[in-house]
C-alpha cells in the first residue's frame, strides 16, 4: 500500500479509529491491532513476502531470548551469527543473487568463456533492506548487552512490521522504537496535528516535487545523448530534487503517521541540500541508515581510530557497503566509492567537523554569500555520485558528465520543474528556520493550497512508487 | 481527540467543497472538448496547408514527411489516438480544415467496425490528455494545469460521471494519444527505432485500445459490423477524400475493407487508395497496426501517386 494512494487514506481512517476509539483502553490489544495493520498494510503489495517479515521476526525474537539467556560468551556469539546468517543471507538471497550470478558470468566471458547460467530472477520484496537492519539492530544491542529482550512476540513482531517505517525507514532501533510500543500512549492533540502536517508536508514533497522531478528526469537521463550539457545539468539538478522529495517526503509522511498512534520516529533529514560541505551533508541526509552503518560496522571495523590509511579504508568500506546496500549494480558501487572520495579529503583535513549546529545561519534569515557559496558547492559536486546512482550502468554515468562540456547551449525544454525546485527550496529553509504562520486563516489557506497540489498532481505524475522501495 | 477531528474533518470538508464546487462556476462540462485549444496545446492556428490528412495514429506512423515533402506536398497530418473519434479530430482542426485546400480522412478501424460512442469520448479524451500531460511536458508543450483539477472535481462527482466508465473507455486512462500527438506536434515522422524507443518507455507509452486479436475476434466482428451511416452523413462536410489505412496481409481486414468501400459509395467521397492496395505484409509493421519506416516511405509514395492529390 502506497502513502500517496486514496486506499492508504481508508486504511489510516480504519486503523486509527480502531486504536483511538476501541483498543485505547488495553495496550495489548493497541499493539495487536497495530500488528495486524502492519501485515495489511505490506501485504497489500504481495502477501507472499509476508513469511518473510515473519521469519525474521521469529527468528531475532528466538535469538534476543536466547542471547539474554546464555551463560557463555561463546554461546551468544552462536545465536548472534544465526541472526546475521538468516538476516544477511535472506537479504543476499533476495537482492544481490542476480546481481552475483551476472557478474560472475561477465567476468568469464570477459575472459573470453561464455557461460549459459541463467540467471534466478528473484524479486526483491520492498523494503527487505529496511526491516532486515532493524531486526539486526535489535539482535545486536542484545548481544552487546545494550538492550533487554523482550518477550512479548506481538510486541516485537509491532516494533519489526510497524507500518508507517516497515518498508523504507527510518531504521529504527529497539531501545527507542520497542520501548514505545510497550508503554502505554496517549492521544496528544499537538502531537497529531504535527503528525497531520508532516503528512501534508510528505505528501507535498513526493507528489508535486519528486514526481514532476521524476518526469524530466526519466527523459533526460533516457536520452542523454540527445541532450545539451545545460539540459544535462538541470537533469542532475533535479534528480537531486526528486531523490530528496521522495525519500525524505516518505521519511515525513513516515514519522508524521506514527505522530498519529502517539509514536515518535527518528528524523531521518535535516535539510541536507543546506549542508557546507560533505560531511555535514552525511550528518544531514538518511540519518537512520547513516546511525546505522556508523554503530555497527564503522565504529567496529576501526572507526578513526588506528591510523591514518585504517581510516581511510574504513570510510571506504562503510561508503562501498552503504552503496551495495543500496542495490545490487555497479553505478551503486561507484556512487559509494565517489562519496568516500568526496568526504575523505575533509576527514583527513581535520575539517569533517566543522559544521555541526542545528540551524544553517544563526540568528539571520538568509544565509551568507559564503554560506551559499558552500552549500552550491556541496550540492554539485554530491550531484556527481547521483549521476551514477541515477544511470542504468557505469557506461551511461560516464558518458552523461562527458557529454555536459560537448554541446552548450541554453535548454529550451524541460524548464517545468524548475519552479518546484526553487519552491521545495523555499519551503525547506522556512521550515528550517521554524518559521511560523500566526494568522490561523492563513494557516488554514497554506494547508489547503498544498492539499490541492497534491490531488492535482497525484493525477498527473505518473510514478506512485517511492525511489527507496526498489531498496 | 475532538478538537483534532474536527478541526481535521474541517479543513477535508473544505478541500472537497472547493474541488466539488468551484469548477462548475468556471468551466461547464460540455466545454471539455475545448481545454486543449483553450490553452493552445498545438498552435494549429497558425497553418494553412494543402492537403490535411486527419486521423489516427496509423497517419503518425504511416506519412514520411520526406517522401510527402519531396514530392512537393505542402501537408499536415493530424493523427491522434484511434480512440479519440472522428468528432473529437473534426472538432479540434475546424481552424485549420478551413484553410486547407482538401483534407482526406484516414478513417481508424473502429470508427468503421461499431457506431462510435459519440458524446462521451471527447470529455473522455480531455480526462485522459490529463494523463498524458507528462509526457506532452517530456516533448516541450506548455501544458496548464488546471485541467487536471478541473477534470479531477467532475471525477470527485460520483452522481455526475465525467465519462461513461467501460471496458473499451477505461483503456484511455494512460497516455493513449502521446503517439498521435507526436505527429501533430512535431509534424514528421521519427524513425522506428526511435518510435520504438518512445513505446519501451513507460513515460511515453502507448496503450493499445484494442486487443491485440482485434481483428481475429469473430464475436467482435459479429455484433460491431454495422457502419453508422446516419452518423457519417452528418459528418461527411469535414472532409473530402478517404484515405484507407495500411492493414497487415495476416489481418481478416475484409469488414473494414468492405466499409471503407460502402462510407465512400454512400457518401459519394472519393477514396485516395483502393484500400485492397493498402493490404501490407506483415514485415513492413513493427507491431500490429503501425508502419515501421520502410512501410510508411511505401505507403506515402503511393499516397504521393494517387491521382487526386495531384495538386
Amino acid at each position: 500500500m502506497l502513502f500517496n494512494s486514496p486506499e492508504f487514506l481508508v486504511f489510516l481512517a480504519i486503523v486509527f479509529g480502531l486504536y483511538w476509539f476501541v483498543t485505547q483502553r488495553n495496550l495489548k490489544a493497541q499493539n495487536a491491532l497495530l500488528l495486524l495493520a502492519s501485515y495489511v498494510f505490506y501485504g497489500w503489495w504481495d502477501w507472499r513476502f509476508l513469511g518473510l517479515i515473519v521469519l525474521s521476526t521469529l527468528i531475532d525474537f528466538t535469538v534476543g531470548l536466547r542471547i539474554a539467556a546464555a551463560r557463555k560468551n561463546r554461546s551468544k556469539k552462536i545465536w548472534l551469527g544465526v541472526s546475521l546468517l538468516v538476516n544477511l543471507g535472506l537479504l543476499c538471497y533476495f537482492k544481490y543473487a542476480n546481481f552475483f550470478i551476472e557478474s560472475w558470468i561477465d567476468a568469464w566471458s570477459a575472459a573470453g568463456i561464455t557461460m549459459h547460467v541463467s540467471s534466478l530472477q528473484v524479486i526483491l520484496p520492498v523494503g527487505i533492506s529496511f526491516y532486515t537492519f532493524q531486526t539486526l539492530s535489535y539482535s545486536i544491542d542484545v548481544y552487546r548487552g545494550d538492550f533487554k529482550p523482550t518477550k512479548n512476540i506481538i510486541n516485537f513482531a509491532a516494533f519489526v512490521g510497524f507500518f508507517p517505517q516497515l518498508v523504507a525507514g527510518p531504521i529504527e532501533r529497539a531501545s527507542r522504537l520497542l520501548t514505545q510500543i510497550e508503554t502505554k500512549r496517549t492521544f496528544k492533540y499537538e502531537e497529531a496535528v504535527s503528525g497531520m502536517r508532516l503528512i501534508l508536508l510528505g505528501l507535498f514533497k513526493k507528489v508535486v516535487v519528486a514526481d514532476t522531478c521524476a518526469v524530466h528526469v526519466n527523459d533526460i537521463f533516457a536520452n542523454y545523448n540527445d541532450y545539451s550539457g545545460p539540459t544535462l545539468i538541470l537533469g542532475a539538478i533535479y534528480f537531486g530534487f526528486q531523490l530528496y522529495g521522495d525519500f525524505s517526503g516518505y521519511s515525513d509522511i513516515a514519522i508524521g503517521t506514527a505522530r498519529l498512534f502517539g509514536i515518535q520516529l527518528m528524523t531521518n533529514f535535516k535539510m541536507p541540500y543546506f549542508a557546507r560541505d560533505h560531511a555535514e551533508f552525511w550528518r544531514r541526509w538518511h540519518i537512520s541508515m547513516g546511525a546505522w552503518f556508523r554503530d555497527y560496522l564503522y565504529i567496529p571495523i576501526g572507526g578513526s581510530r588506528g591510523g591514518k590509511w585504517k581510516s581511510i579504508r574504513n570510510v571506504f568500506v562503510i561508503f562501498l557497503v552503504s552503496g551495495l546496500w543500496h542495490g545490487a549494480n555497479w553505478t551503486f558501487i561507484a556512487w559509494g566509492a565517489i562519496q568516500a572520495a568526496l568526504f575523505l579529503p575533509l576527514m583527513l583535513l581535520g575539517k569533517n567537523r566543522r559544521y555541526t549546529s542545528e540551524e544553517i545561519g544563526e540568528g539571520r534569515w538568509v544565509p551568507t554569500a559564503k554560506e551559499l557559496r558552500q552549500m552550491g558547492l556541496t550540492f554539485v559536486l554530491g550531484s556527481i555520485p547521483r549521476i551514477f546512482f541515477r544511470s542504468e550502468s557505469i557506461e551511461d554515468a560516464v558518458a552523461y558528465l562527458a557529454r555536459i562540456p560537448e554541446d552548450f547551449h541554453f535548454p529550451t525544454t524541460h524548464l517545468t520543474p524548475i519552479p518546484f525546485v526553487l519552491l521545495m527550496i523555499v519551503v525547506d529553509w522556512v521550515l528550517h528556520k521554524k518559521f511560523k504562520i500566526g494568522n490561523p486563516l492563513l494557516r488554514k489557506g497554506v494547508y489547503l493550497i498544498a492539499a490541492v497540489l497534491i490531488l492535482v498532481y497525484s493525477t498527473i505524475n505518473p510514478s506512485p512508487q517511492f525511489i527507496y522501495f526498489d531498496f | 481527540m475532538e478538537e483534532f477531528l474536527k478541526r481535521t474533518f474541517g479543513l477535508l470538508s473544505l478541500l472537497i467543497a472547493l474541488l466539488i464546487f468551484t469548477p462548475l462556476a468556471v468551466i461547464p462540462a460540455d466545454k471539455a472538448v475545448e481545454y486543449p485549444q483553450t490553452f493552445n496545446l498545438f498552435p494549429m492556428d497558425t497553418l494553412s496547408p494543402d492537403v490535411l490528412f486527419l486521423g489516427s495514429s496509423t497517419l503518425a506512423f504511416g506519412l514520411d514527411e520526406d517522401v510527402l515533402s519531396d514530392r512537393g506536398i505542402d501537408f499536415f497530418s493530424f493523427g491522434l489516438h484511434g480512440g479519440s473519434g472522428p468528432s473529437y479530430i473534426f472538432h479540434e482542426t475546424s481552424d485549420v480544415r478551413a484553410k486547407s485546400n482538401m483534407t482526406v480522412l484516414s478513417p481508424s478501424p473502429p470508427w468503421l467496425l461499431e457506431p462510435y460512442l459519440q458524446p462521451e469520448v471527447p470529455a473522455l479524451l480531455s480526462h485522459s490528455k490529463m494523463g498524458a500531460l507528462h509526457v506532452l511536458q517530456a516533448y516541450g508543450l506548455e501544458t496548464f494545469i488546471l485541467t487536471k483539477a478541473w477534470a479531477l472535481s467532475h471525477h470527485l462527482r460520483p452522481w455526475r460521471p465525467y465519462y461513461q466508465e467501460s471496458e473499451t473507455l477505461s483503456s484511455f486512462k494512460f497516455t493513449s494519444d502521446c503517439v498521435g500527438k507526436r505527429g501533430v506536434v512535431m509534424n514528421h515522422l521519427k524513425s522506428t527505432e526511435s518510435v520504438q524507443g518512445d513505446i519501451d518507455n513507460p513515460y511515453a507509452a502507448a496503450e493499445r485500445v484494442f486487443d491485440p486479436n482485434f481483428w481475429e475476434n469473430d464475436s467482435y466482428s459479429a455484433t460491431h459490423t454495422a457502419l453508422d451511416l446516419d452518423y457519417w452523413k452528418s459528418q461527411a462536410n469535414h472532409f473530402s477524400y478517404i484515405l484507407p489505412i495500411p492493414i497487415r496481409r495476416s489481418q481478416n481486414a475484409t469488414v473494414y475493407v468492405e466499409n471503407v468501400h460502402k462510407l465512400s459509395a454512400a457518401l459519394q467521397k472519393p477514396l485516395l487508395l483502393d484500400p485492397e492496395s493498402c493490404v501490407f505484409p506483415d514485415s513492413l509493421f513493427f507491431d500490429e497496426w503501425h508502419l515501421n519506416k520502410a512501410g510508411g516511405q511505401i505507403y506515402s509514395e503511393m499516397i504521393a501517386s494517387a491521382p487526386l492529390l495531384d495538386l
